[in-house]
């Protein structure tokens, strides 16, 4: 799996979903009838939590220092480092070597990261970007079980994207961050605080919940953090409140949980008209591609135009009644046998003649101009050999590799629809259960001529054809892309084996 | 009817099996998310009224559909997903390398991922249910992709063996 290609994600998830049994009357009913339960409140739970302001009198109290232990990049997991440097880089670029694996790189450079606190049990590091966001990043500091490449370490990121003075750490004026943890109560449809934690600011030496009759719950700040544990009792929290060594509350925020109000009457409201579509940018597009019924204009700040000569042509019917499409552009490269991809869309539901979308992201991510190919991709189901085949409907490469790309991962796809096959899952399960798998002959014959039988675990079957091969346990797919490459995938039971299609398409 | 009781049957119509799907990760078996969906929709009818268009009608139902499967469970959830969600594929025999590298996610990634991919709800839409910011549901999706890749990358090593 490449790194952005959701689209594979989805596919993956989408076939494991079965048939529609939806009976919209039986809504219709059900909403009619009163329910003889006690009405359980599930109205959105409105969280504010407001800042008191209490004066601190000109002390030093709250100050954070954020000095910490640096984190050096390197030490990091894999994992932890993809999540640390990509996540929130607006500007990925990927790097080519001949005979090297393609590998990613951030051209916003890198975060500094410093451990800010750590009480043993959690761990948070404060994440400087160059760009001036600041994140906060938390976990155990056992870290999360990784078989591969060592543990994994955050848990969860938070960052100030879009709000630049927003503060990650405590200051003077908030000398406490807050976590809270809700639970749904469904006996009463109320939200209870089941644990908060948090860093503190200098001077801080206690943290209290306060309840609605003025109880206090308390506890004793660790380091620079505080964690009430779980559970706390329930109780109708109001307040988080901060003290200094000598007990003085020193700060106070309210804790407000509420229901939505009711709105007014509906019935008075009329539809929401479709959203405008945005403008174009000035001037021209730095990509402009087109298929035999649309065309995609890609603009250097990241947005895509797509214009359908027709909204009665079968492909923008499909598209249209399979629920619109995600429009989608990406970046690739090809090396050492492997493709690295970054990929990124956003849904166009409704499907319009004009598709207009931004792929520029606040927290980046995505890829940044020029791209190697865009798409829309269709939401309408995949079968193998179907008539809307492997490539996308609409899909225009900008360059070579985007090309060849498009090409491999049609290829794949068509590995991988074939493997999923009702026909092949009754063999692999008959596989896993201990039977032997039907000669490569007799796999053919099952699914007509576009499978062929091979000799050779190794052979290759004619252009468009899948090759099949099997020794009883193991069987081989494979297939030529366009370009002549050799895609191949081993099916071992139910299980995937051997195969060069992981990066292309999301095979199982 | 209404102008809101089309827009959710229109919805009902174009994403009940996503829906279904979804809730089943919660509730352990389709003919219970079949049932929590229905309820679902049913509540949404009721309540229309008290959508006020802040959001998707769409993120607003997933939030009943959520509610509604946990409170079927009888367990209570975590909205700030810092508790532990035991959401799993309904039929993991369907795709055991799949299931087996979802196990292995963090209970609130797990979420979230099930949103993204069995929902297909954007990035806003999942931090307005599950009430985080967008950049932690993006840093969230990336680290989950990333735990995906390289347990399925373990899955290759296994099959060269």
């Amino acid at each position: 799996m490449a790194i952005g290609e959701e689209r594979e994600l989805r596919d993956r998830f989408a076939g494991l979903g079965g048939r529609d049994d939806g009976d919209w009357n039986d809504v219709r009913r059900r909403a009619r009838q009163r329910s003889r339960r006690v009405a359980v409140l599930v109205a959105t739970v409105a969280v504010a939590l407001v800042a008191t302001g209490f004066g601190l009198g000109g002390q030093a109290l709250g100050l954070f220092d954020n000095s910490g232990t640096p984190v050096p990049l390197e030490k990091l997991s894999e994992r932890d480092r993809q999540t640390a440097v990509f996540s929130l880089c607006q500007h990925i670029t990927l790097v080519s070597r001949p005979g090297r694996e393609p590998v990613e790189r951030c051209l916003d450079g890198e975060p500094k990261v410093t451990e800010i606190a750590n009480d043993g049990k959690t761990f948070y590091w404060k994440l400087s970007y160059p760009n001036g966001v600041t994140c906060l990043a938390s976990g155990p500091v056992e870290g999360f079980r990784d078989p591969n490449r060592g543990p994994t370490h955050i848990g969860m990121m938070g960052c100030n994207v879009g709000a630049p003075t927003e503060r990650v750490v405590p200051t003077p004026k908030r000398p406490i961050t807050t976590n809270l943890a809700f639970t749904m109560d469904p006996g009463d449809g109320l939200a209870r605080i089941t644990n908060a934690s948090g860093l503190v600011g200098s001077g801080i030496t206690n943290v209290g919940l306060v309840a609605l009759h003025g109880s206090v719950l308390k506890t004793t700040v660790k380091g620079k953090t505080y964690d009430f544990g779980r559970p706390i009792p329930t109780r109708d929290w109001v307040a988080i409140t901060a003290y200094d060594e000598s007990g003085k509350e020193v700060h106070r925020e309210r804790i407000s949980v509420a229901h939505r109000p009711s709105g007014p009457p509906l019935e008075n409201l009329k539809q929401p008209a479709p959203s405008p579509l945005p403008p174009l940018p000035a001037g021209r597009p730095i990509q402009h591609g087109e298929t035999p019924v649309a065309t995609i204009d890609v603009y250097r700040s990241s947005s895509v135009a797509v214009h359908f000569s027709s909204m009665k042509s079968d492909i923008y019917r499909t598209l249209e009644r399979t629920g619109g499409a995600t429009l989608a552009c990406g970046d690739v490269a090809f090396g050492a046998g492997r493709w690295l991809v970054v990929a990124g869309g956003n849904s166009t539901q409704p499907l319009r003649q004009d598709v207009r979308t931004d792929l520029s992201t606040r927290y980046g991510g995505f890829p940044s101009t020029p791209y190697d190919y865009c798409e829309l991709q269709g939401r309408y189901g995949r079968y193998w050999n179907d008539e809307e085949g492997t490539h996308e409907l609409v899909e225009v490469p900008f360059t070579a590799v985007g090309r060849r790309f498009l090409d491999e991962r049609a290829t794949a796809r068509d590995l991988g629809y074939f493997v999923r096959t009702r026909k092949m899952w009754q063999i692999r399960k008959a596989v896993h259960r201990g039977e032997n798998a039907p000669s490569a002959a007799e796999i053919a014959r099952r699914f007509g001529p576009r499978v062929v039988p091979l000799a050779d675990r190794a052979g290759e079957a004619p252009t468009t054809k899948i090759g099949v091969w099997t020794d009883g346990k193991v069987i081989v797919a494979s297939e030529l892309a366009p370009n002549g490459r050799r895609l191949f995938v081993t099916v071992g039971g139910v299980r995937i084996g051997a195969t060069n299609t992981r990066q292309l398409a999301f095979v199982f | 009817m209404d102008e809101r009781t089309q827009a959710i049957e229109l919805l009902y119509r174009q994403r009940y099996v996503r829906f279904r799907d979804g809730v089943a990760t919660i509730t352990g078996s389709y003919d219970t998310a079949r049932d929590v969906v229905q309820e679902t929709f049913a509540k949404a009818l009721r309540r229309r009224l008290t959508f006020r268009g802040e959001g998707s009608l769409e993120a607003w139902v997933w939030k009943i559909a959520i509610r509604t499967a946990w409170e079927r469970r009888r367990e209570l959830p975590d909205l700030s997903l810092n508790g532990t969600i035991e959401a799993a594929l309904v039929e993991p025999e369907r795709d055991p390398v799949l299931a087996e590298a979802l196990r292995t996610l963090p209970a609130k990634r797990r979420l979230i991922v099930f949103l993204r991919y069995f929902a297909d709800l954007s990035y806003g839409e999942i931090a307005s249910i599950c009430e985080v910011s967008e950049g932690t549901v993006g840093a969230t999706l990336s680290q989950a992709r990333a735990a995906l890749e390289e347990l399925l990358q373990k899955e290759d090593a296994r099959g060269h063996r």
